[in-house]
């Protein structure tokens, strides 16, 4: 279980995270909503230990975050955080070479599923297929839990789709995901956990299968509810 | 090899550098040593000797140290060890034994004063106020050495605003009481621009921490051509207390085209005790000679005559030259130094093929006490390599 | 220790092509400029010893032999030293800033390898290092080949050759380049390395707190260097003298371990702490 507990945050003068607590579960996509400039992306680089915060604590099954959990949770960062003159094979190198719980094998596999091909370098890629590459490094670890930052935004169609493809596959298998987003048209059939952000707090945090089953609403008709209310 | 880079970016500095140490190693150690062998005499005689020069051949010239069993370069000296040397052997022997008396004081063995009971510091400081000579302190320190006690005290320089800078040249100590040789330089505002330049003699009693004495026993008088500088000699006789000091003006004179015409001038004998002053006549042919030692009632000079080097010597009592002993092998060039009533000399400079020849005699006899020769070792190998000689030290 | 090696491998990866570049520049340019002086010597000889009817040994009276000197005086060589000393220079701040300010924003993968932070400090570190005393031993290594190059160039009889002491001594900054002993070496590349870790530290300040790190970086910077020259100046303005040699060194390497500790301390500090991606 990841928790996030009363995390806080301010920016120069500015409290952007004023206390925001909220559980992930292991086996379960669990989507964190809001307008940009929410702090969505700050609270994953807080998970990451990527950015200093003011406040609160990230457990991981209970302990706090330290180095080796960098081998239980690994982050897709929403740009791809390869150097341009490397390629894909030699990306997948580094993965390698640094990360114990990287998958050789799901890895191959992913360079299949996305149509890939490793001596291409990561310049000369087009949006989407950036986007895979990043997508790639992420999941061909062997890890608990995934962070994902705006899997789908400024990316074609069809790349999407083959993205959000992943989500229903094995290479998902039991892990738990955290993903933000704007939009969730992509994927809200298959989110299970909503947390949905606002003005630096939580302003909801629900099962998607409960709100669809007791009261027979979709996760936008809930969106719509609160946020303009 | 993954880690090619990372492995020759380390091992190939590390190999250059290595080799360049090794090389350096390799090279100091082909420096010549420099043997003192005994040809006649008891070795004890130059036990205490030191000979500072350089070696030299067309490469390389390297400062060297010589004493009568190591030769000591520069070069192969380590650098903690180049950190821990001065300049003066004294000075350094007195911070061996007393380091933290030594502390803060200035590295020159003329400053100081050493018996068996006590070594004493005098120094003259001199204070700046906007980057220019303001005022001028006496300094004493005297350390008991029984106690390990030092006591130590400042008299600020009578009448100083009359004086542009006070430099203390050498401390003399007898019956309780402490002489610092001064030179002093005031301006004149002379028309043309000339300084009044002295040496000034500060007695201070140490038991009552107070100035005593003070007396002007030199003034040079310093002209377009001419630069004058003081020379002092302690009567090196400790029978006679070391009471006596032979001072005088060294007037050197640039005519043109010869050089420097040097000559002695203002020559007098004083005496710490009665402090008297007196003059001290040398025959005319001995204007340009080079006063070099000082013993009971005798004065030694270095005289150049017709191209030949000889010394001359001097009796104060009865104001005639004595006898001359036989110093026809001094020849011109040659090092020497007097100490202890015994002169050292040594023939300068020696080259590879050839030796020179290191002598020690009694100063009033004449009498050889000891003779060897100066070489390098393994002259055969070590060509082209020529030791000149600066000084000669037996303190 | 694994981690830490292969850090430092990749991070020379990354530079290597200039570095390598920088390498043959020097080489090129030094080596260049020994037959350029060389040929513009003989030039200068000839014309004076054919056309101005000028002896041999006038010549050499009026202009002097040809020795290193008249090299190392030039910009072919001081150029290339000056140009690989700022690049390294440069490259100090570079080897962070390109991982945050460079596309593809790669400090994410950095810090989230799992393994020490101060792994990923250490290995920028060894590589400034590494490369600047390789940069040192090149030019260390490149006076005998230029020295051989000169000796083809110039005829004996023109020629001043100096050994590699001499040679060293010619140029005035080389007392810090290339220590005379293995224990100036140890001090003076001992220092260097502090200096890194210094200017790391206040590059992490930057990264941490922005503009208010630039000015504590700044503050930090001064605080290091005060506090290596501290024993010098109270040595100089309190008690002149108090110090013998050898113990000021000893309270400077004192000192500098100090700031080299302080350094890593803070680095490390502000690397799990506080710094922002």
């Amino acid at each position: 279980m990841l928790e996030v507990k009363d995390l806080k945050k301010k920016f120069g003068r500015k409290q952007v995270l004023k206390g925001v607590s909220f559980t992930a579960k292991k086996g379960e996509i669990t989507c964190l909503i809001g307008i940009n400039g929410v702090g969505k992306t700050t609270i994953l680089n807080a998970i990451m230990r990527l950015t200093a915060i003011n406040g609160g604590q990230i457990l991981l099954n209970g302990e706090s975050i330290t180095k080796k959990s960098y081998e239980k949770i690994t982050f897709i960062p929403d740009a791809i955080t390869v150097m341009p003159h490397m390629k894909i094979s030699e990306a997948m190198q580094f993965m390698d070479d640094f990360y114990d719980c990287w998958n050789e094998k799901r890895a191959t596999e992913l360079l299949d599923f996305f149509k890939l091909n490793a001596n291409d370098r990561v310049s000369s890629l087009s949006k989407g297929n950036t986007a895979k590459v990043n997508l790639l490094l992420g999941l061909a670890m062997d890890v608990d839990y995934v962070l994902m930052d705006e899997p789908f935004s400024g990316i074609d169609m069809f790349s999407r789709e083959k993205i959000a493809e992943v989500f229903t596959t094995h290479l998902i298998e039991d892990r738990g995901v955290i993903i933000t987003t704007h939009e969730i048209s992509d994927i809200e059939h298959l989110i299970d956990h909503v947390v949905l952000l606002d003005n630096g707090r939580v302003l909801k945090e629900f099962a998607t299968e409960e709100v669809r089953e007791q009261e027979g609403k979709s996760v936008v008709d809930v969106m719509r509810e609160v946020y303009q209310a | 090899m993954r880690y090619w880079k990372l492995l020759v970016l380390t091992i190939v500095p590390v190999l250059i550098f290595s080799t360049f140490y090794i090389h350096n190693r390799i090279e100091a150690s082909k420096l010549p040593e420099v043997v003192m062998k005994n040809q006649d005499g008891d070795r004890k005689e130059i036990a205490d000797l030191q000979i500072e020069g350089y070696v030299e051949n067309n490469e390389n010239v390297s400062n060297v140290l010589i004493r009568p069993d190591e030769t000591i370069y520069f070069e192969r000296m380590g650098y903690l060890k180049k950190l821990n040397l001065m300049f003066q052997p004294e000075v350094e022997q007195l911070v061996k034994e007393h380091r933290g008396f030594m502390r803060g004081k200035l590295e020159r063995a003329e400053l100081f004063y050493e018996n068996a009971d006590v070594l004493i510091y005098g120094d003259i400081e001199v204070e700046y106020k906007n980057y220019n000579p303001d005022s001028f302190t006496i300094q004493v320190d005297v350390l008991d050495k029984k106690t390990n006690q030092s006591t130590d005290f400042t008299i600020p320089v009578p009448n100083e605003e009359t004086y542009d800078y006070v430099y203390a040249e050498q401390v003399f100590y007898h019956q309780g009481k402490l002489s610092i040789a001064a030179k002093s330089y005031s301006n004149l505002n002379d028309e043309d621009g000339r300084t009044g330049e002295q040496l000034e003699m500060f007695t201070i009693e140490l038991a009552s921490k107070k100035l005593v004495n003070q007396e002007t026993l030199l003034t040079f008088d310093q002209r377009d051509n001419t630069w004058s500088s003081p020379f002092i000699l302690i009567n090196d006789d400790e029978e006679l207390g070391n009471q006596q000091l032979l001072v005088g003006s060294l007037v050197e004179e640039f005519v043109e085209p010869e050089g420097t015409n040097i000559e002695l001038d203002q020559l007098s004998i004083y005496d710490l005790e009665t402090k008297e002053m007196k003059p001290v006549a040398l025959p005319k042919e001995w204007k340009g000679a080079d006063p070099v030692y000082f013993r009971g009632n005798m004065l030694y000079f270095l005289l150049h005559q017709d191209g030949k080097q000889t010394i001359g010597e001097w009796n104060v009592d009865t104001g005639k030259q004595e006898e001359e002993h036989s110093f026809d092998w001094l020849k011109e060039g040659s090092s020497l130094t007097f100490s202890n009533g015994k002169i050292y000399t040594i023939d300068n400079p020696m080259s590879d093929g050839s030796s020179s020849i290191l002598r020690v005699m009694d100063a009033q006899s004449g009498e050889s006490l000891y003779e060897g020769i100066l070489e390098f070792k393994d002259s055969a190998k070590k060509k082209g390599y020529q030791l000149v000689i600066d000084q000669i030290r037996v303190p | 220790m694994s981690n830490y090696l292969k850090l430092v491998n990749f991070e020379l990866s990354r530079f290597m092509k200039l570095y390598v570049v920088m390498i043959c520049f020097t080489i090129i340019m030094q080596i260049t400029g020994v037959i350029v002086k060389s040929k513009s010597y003989m030039g200068l000889a000839n014309e004076e010893m054919y056309k101005n009817m000028m002896s041999k040994t006038e010549f050499i009276n009026q202009h002097g032999e040809f020795s290193f000197y008249w090299l190392t005086q030039s910009i072919w060589f001081m150029g290339p030293i000056a140009l690989c000393g700022a690049a390294l220079l440069f490259y100090m701040f570079l080897i962070w800033y390109r991982d945050w300010l460079g596309k593809n924003t790669f400090i994410y993968r950095l810090l989230m390898i799992p393994t020490a932070r101060m792994n990923v400090y250490l290995a920028k570190a060894t590589t400034i290092f590494l490369m600047v005393i390789g940069m040192v031993a090149l030019q260390l290594a490149l006076f005998p080949v230029e020295a051989v190059v000169m000796q083809w160039m110039v005829p004996v009889d023109f020629r001043l050759d100096l050994n590699i002491l001499q040679t060293i001594f010619s140029l005035n900054f080389a007392a810090v380049l290339f220590p005379l002993t293995p224990t100036e070496f140890f001090l003076w590349y001992g220092a260097g390395a502090m200096s890194i870790l210094v200017i790391f530290t206040a590059i992490l300040f930057e990264r941490s707190f922005r503009w208010k790190g630039i000015l504590i970086g700044v503050v930090y910077i001064a605080l290091s260097v005060g506090l290596l020259m501290l024993p010098v100046l109270i040595d100089e303005f309190f008690m002149y003298g108090y110090l013998y040699p050898i113990e000021l060194v000893g309270i400077t390497i004192v000192m500098g371990l100090l700031v080299t500790g302080m350094s890593l301390f803070t680095s490390h500090y502000l690397l799990n702490k506080k710094v922002t991606v």
